[in-house]
């Protein structure tokens, strides 16, 4: 259900293991084959997400908000969505 | 064998008459859970606009989350709720997970819920605590059906100038006012086989084009959602939302395949066949599509894991 998204030439995936895979588009045919970055967040990924600036922005399947810095190539900041009342 | 004289049956049996009434009882009183239960799921997505990420909840709240900061904007957020099922002893409403992702036009944000709703929520009110919906602010909520709980909303909404385009569980699509969510057209039911729609409408040239379990691509007047002429018929169903470009439609299906079908043809372009279901929508890089004449033919296998060209 988690559509691939653009941001400028990057093309980012992020999958049912948690991992968010980058690839740059700039590169041509053969740049598709492995991604120039793999990044694992804390759990799985359902849900369509966002991008912006060079960060992505995820819900996981444990209603969690991971941002995900790609130069970085790590997690830099989750929090949880829902706060127990 | 062992044998029991009749009078230790009998016993026994009151035995585990009076456990279970202990148990049904200690059921009821700790708050009957039958009626409380929690629906799951949800798979809300987030958005980002203006250096906040709005995503839905599990609780069926939007939340807007300061991306600089990290901190919640909205103290109070408004949740969503659905009638409770089962034994009515408990609550008489629980959470409705929220599944569509937010859609924000300036300073609101429009979103469908699980229990048949659209909301409008100003940004601005919702920072300052306000009681929802402020009305003057552009607030509104509107059940598609009446009442909570009769007519899911799953997919994201579309955008046309002053009009959202809903599809609903009822297997009609939409059309309100972003200003008041008065109604303005409805569809009449485009899947009659599952009855339901769990996929996004896509505006394009004053037509809305929908996908269907049934493996339909439906084109409706955007003014008034009557059917088109045009239509377009898969070997199986559409999970997947589909995208245009150039009046090229692409749309993954549960036949493994990915479609590319030309706005106003019966046949594809062409197919490409995948691993898998298709479950979630192909983005088009513009500048590769517009490289080739008959459409992208770069397709990402949907369970992330390889890209494969035909």
């Amino acid at each position: 259900m988690s559509s691939p998204v653009l941001m400028d030439d990057l093309l980012i995936v992020a999958n049912e293991q948690g991992v968010v895979d980058v690839f740059d588009l700039s590169g041509g045919p053969e740049s598709l084959e492995v991604p120039f970055r793999s990044i694992t967040i804390g759990d799985k990924v359902r849900s369509s997400f966002s991008a912006h600036d060079g960060f992505v922005y995820i819900r996981g399947e444990d209603n969690h908000l991971y941002v995900v810095d790609i130069d970085e190539g790590r997690v830099v900041w989750d929090v949880p969505l829902d706060i127990e009342e | 064998m062992t044998r029991y004289p009749s009078s230790s049956v009998g016993m026994r049996q009151t035995k585990i008459l009076l456990l279970a009434t202990i148990v049904l009882l200690a059921v009821f009183l700790s708050g009957c859970p039958f009626g409380a239960a929690q629906v799951t799921g949800g798979w809300s997505g987030t958005a980002f606009r203006d250096g906040t990420i709005y995503a839905g909840t599990l609780q069926g709240a939007v939340v807007a989350i300061n991306a600089t900061t990290r901190s919640p904007q909205w103290p109070d957020p408004h949740r969503v709720t659905i009638p409770a099922e089962g034994l009515q002893c408990g609550p008489a409403a629980v959470a409705a997970p929220l599944y569509a992702t937010p859609t924000v036009v300036g300073d609101v944000v429009y979103i469908g819920t699980y229990a048949g709703e659209v909301l409008a929520l100003n940004t601005v009110a919702r920072s300052q605590g306000l009681p929802f919906p402020q009305r003057g602010a552009g607030e509104w909520v509107e059940f598609l059906d009446g009442q909570a709980g009769n007519n899911a909303v799953v997919a994201d909404l579309a955008v046309r100038d002053d009009l959202l385009y809903v599809s609903a569980s009822d297997g009609r699509v939409y059309c309100l006012s972003r200003a008041f969510g008065d109604f303005v057209a409805r569809s009449e039911i485009l899947d009659q086989r599952h009855r339901k729609l769990w996929t996004s409408p896509v505006i394009h040239n004053e037509a809305v084009y929908v996908s269907t379990f049934e493996g339909h691509i439906r084109a409706l007047s955007a003014d008034t959602l009557e059917l088109l002429d045009w239509s377009f018929e898969a070997d199986a169903g559409f999970a997947s939302s589909p995208v245009i470009h150039d009046d090229i439609l692409y749309v993954g299906s549960f036949d493994n395949r990915l479609y590319a079908v030309r706005i106003g043809d019966s046949d594809p372009l062409w197919t490409f066949r995948g691993g898998q279901w298709f479950w979630a929508s192909p983005v088009v890089p513009v500048s590769m599509a517009e490289s080739t004449p008959s459409g992208l033919k770069q397709v990402w296998n949907w369970e992330g894991s390889t890209l494969e060209a035909p």
